[in-house]
């Protein structure tokens, strides 16, 4: 029976799926968490070129370790020369550092959409001597450059938007991880490299909605405080701390961002920040949230939203966590 | 795993919802843009038809030439405005379709110093191209090239280097006869051709993503010596001194400097986001552009007039006037900031090749 599924989906495998699986399996294992992720924070974003990792004209190497003897373009793997990877994105889509690190060098003279030989970057040197670049943002008048020059930037934290400035015939990210070599800033392929967080790589903050204590209405007596929490599984690239830095991760208010809420209890950290991660949860795992709920404000039913901040510089999409809300209802001490 | 079941029905009908849709058309529309062959191939598309020309893809390091029916629809023709500014000519581009030379369509890229050809790229980018050199007599040739980046013409106008899609600088006869490669790069930019045939250009990693870009000597031999250490070159000029004006990235500033004698010497700091530099031949002003704005900055005051909207500035071989570029067409702005001219069509300086072009 068994050798009869592998069988089936063997043959359903489509030949370049398997292909390209056979070639991953054969690249080496995974690199440690943490290492790098993705430079934007929309999942459904994808790979259109890779790195060509052979110099010569007409020979592309890409990153799962094909050879290709042509000038031809290769969506989903490489064109001949690209230095960089290229995510086609909507003009303004956030950008995100893909690790922590410091700003190294930003230009933001450009238009959004002005062609020519240069355009608009962020460069960020990192702890461990490689550089991230990002290629091609809007102008900085026009809201595309988020950082300045030495600033200090957290993993994940917005550092630009999408444009198509320089070289661009579409709006898109091109973005590079650049080793020193000898002075020179020379560009590597963090996909060969396997320099992803996880393979393939992941955006920074992402997670799911898991379970509750209580998944249906909270009731709590007027002016007492109930025990709650919550689980998400950390479904993006970073590992969630309680309280160290980086990955830092808090569950706060929501709609809108950090409202002071009526139901904050003694154990929240303030108005609006309900509660830490409760442990450390890397990537896949769940991490639990407990915070409490005080029955303040007078009888009747309520609800208050809540999602996560990472670093206190990015709120994860709340569609992810199922647009997580709680539905309290306040009685009075009586009834 | 999660059992649907488990999860709270005004919860459930969140996880569920397709929150893919709203980006999944931008998103499309990008992948089909981003292809650099696909606007490569609606250039090569007009380009091929207005010019009555059929291109082959052609291997690297095999540039082919072909005459053109100077009667034919589609010729590039030049008209002088000397009376405006010295050397000015308008280039005109009879084409039946008409592609923004912004987008890198059709473009302009270097007037000879004697005012009788001018080179115009199909399409600038990595993609096969085709190089039109149209002379004012009326007759045209069309240079096939692996993609198109800069072109700079020779001080006696007789040859252009010309830099490839791949980077490599091609010395081409201004005729279009048989061109020859001079050295394999990459670089970008628009090389400036020295008296005694050597070529100075900006050598770079990559040409879609120039962050490391070396100003460099190519000698008429291929040999390439590196001019200055500044890591991001934007651009240089040749004064009429003999010295060289670039301007330079560091940091978040662009920094205009001058090489005299194999030092360089800052002549001025302008700041964050000035981009597309030039300075006038006697290095007493310097035009650029910042946030879509081109301003004239003279270095002995340091006086800002801001010239109105445009793009890549070039003074006048007497730096009494800009041209600049505009969304369509080009305007002659005085340095006062007074508007002297407006052309439908892109413009250069033919005089001005030689000495100070970017």
């Amino acid at each position: 029976m068994t050798s009869r599924l592998l069988r089936l989906i063997l043959q359903s495998m489509a030949p370049a799926a398997l292909a390209a699986t056979c070639a991953l399996a054969m690249a080496g294992p995974v690199r440690a968490l943490d290492d790098y992720t993705l430079p934007f924070y929309d999942p459904g974003v994808s790979l259109l070129y890779g790195v060509d990792r052979d110099p010569r004209i007409g020979i592309q190497l890409d990153y799962t370790g094909k050879i290709w003897y042509d000038s031809a373009n290769h969506p989903g793997r490489v064109y001949d020369g690209h230095s960089g990877i290229d995510y086609p994105m909507p003009l303004h889509s956030p950008v995100a550092a893909s690790k922590d690190g410091v700003v190294a060098a930003t230009e933001g003279g450009y238009g959004t959409q002005q062609f020519g030989q240069f355009g608009n970057f962020v460069r960020v040197r990192h702890s461990d001597g490689r550089h991230t670049l990002y290629y091609h943002l809007a102008g900085r008048a026009d809201g595309g450059i988020a950082v300045g020059y030495n600033e200090e930037v957290v993993v994940g934290q917005e550092v630009g938007e999408s444009g198509c400035s320089g070289l661009c015939y579409g709006p898109h990210l091109h973005f590079e991880v650049l080793v020193d070599v000898g002075g020179d800033l020379v560009t590597s392929d963090p996909m060969y490299r396997r320099l992803w967080t996880t393979w393939p790589g992941r955006i920074p903050f992402r997670a799911a909605y898991v379970r509750e204590n209580d998944p249906d209405t909270v009731y709590v007596r007027r002016g007492y405080t109930i025990s709650h929490w919550v689980d998400f599984k950390n479904t993006g690239g970073r590992t969630w701390r309680p309280g160290s830095w980086p990955g830092r991760l808090v569950l706060g208010t929501w709609d809108p961002a950090a409202h002071d809420s009526p139901f904050a209890a003694g154990d929240w950290t303030s108005s609006w920040l309900a509660t830490r991660v409760d442990d450390v949860t890397p990537p896949d795992e769940v991490g639990r949230f407990s915070f409490g709920i005080r029955g303040a404000p007078g009888p009747g039913s309520y609800r208050e939203t809540f999602n996560l901040l990472s670093q206190g510089v990015r709120w994860f999409d709340h569609d992810d966590l199922g647009g997580f809300y709680v539905p309290i209802t306040v009685i009075n001490q009586l009834e | 795993m999660i059992s649907p079941s488990r999860v709270p029905a005004r919860r459930r009908a969140a996880t569920l919802r397709p929150r893919q849709a709203r980006h999944l058309s931008p998103r499309i529309r990008a992948l089909h843009l981003t292809r650099p062959s696909l606007l490569a191939a609606v250039g090569i598309v007009v380009g091929g038809l207005t010019l009555g020309t059929t291109l082959a893809r052609q291997p690297a390091g095999s540039p082919s030439t072909a005459e053109t029916d100077p009667t034919a629809a589609g010729m590039i023709q030049l008209v002088d405005h000397g009376q405006l500014a010295p050397g000015l000519a308008e280039v005109r581009l009879n084409f039946a379709t008409t592609v923004s030379p912004a987008m890198g369509a059709n473009r302009l890229l270097a007037l000879a110093p004697d005012g009788a050809t001018a080179a115009v790229a199909s399409q600038v980018g990595p993609a096969p191209a085709t190089l039109s050199l149209a002379h004012r007599d009326g007759s045209q040739q069309r240079v096939s090239l692996p993609g198109l980046i800069g072109a700079g013409f020779a001080p006696d106008s007789s040859w252009l280097a010309v830099i490839d899609g791949a980077g490599a600088i091609w010395r081409v006869p201004s005729a279009g006869t048989a061109a020859g490669r001079l050295a394999d790069g990459p670089f970008i930019g628009s090389p400036i051709v020295e008296d005694g045939g050597s070529v100075i250009a900006l050598r770079v990693s990559s040409i879609e993503a120039p962050i490391v870009s070396r100003l460099v000597r190519v000698g008429p031999d291929g040999r390439i010596v590196a001019l200055v250490g500044d890591e991001l070159v934007y651009g240089a000029h040749l004064m009429a001194d003999g010295s060289i004006a670039y301007a330079a990235h560091q940091g978040s500033h662009t920094l205009l400097k001058e090489l005299v004698g194999g030092t360089p010497r800052l002549l001025a700091d302008l700041g964050e986001d000035a981009v597309n530099v030039t300075v006038d031949a006697d290095a007493a002003a310097v035009a650029f552009e910042r946030s879509g704005q081109v301003l004239v900055r003279r270095l002995a005051d340091r006086e800002e007039i801001p010239l109105g909207p445009g793009m890549r500035p070039e003074f006048a071989p007497d730096g009494r006037s800009v041209l600049v570029e505009l969304a369509s067409g080009s305007a002659l702005i005085a340095v006062d900031g007074q508007r002297l001219a407006s052309f439908n069509s892109q413009a250069a300086f033919a005089a001005c090749a030689a000495r100070c072009r970017p």
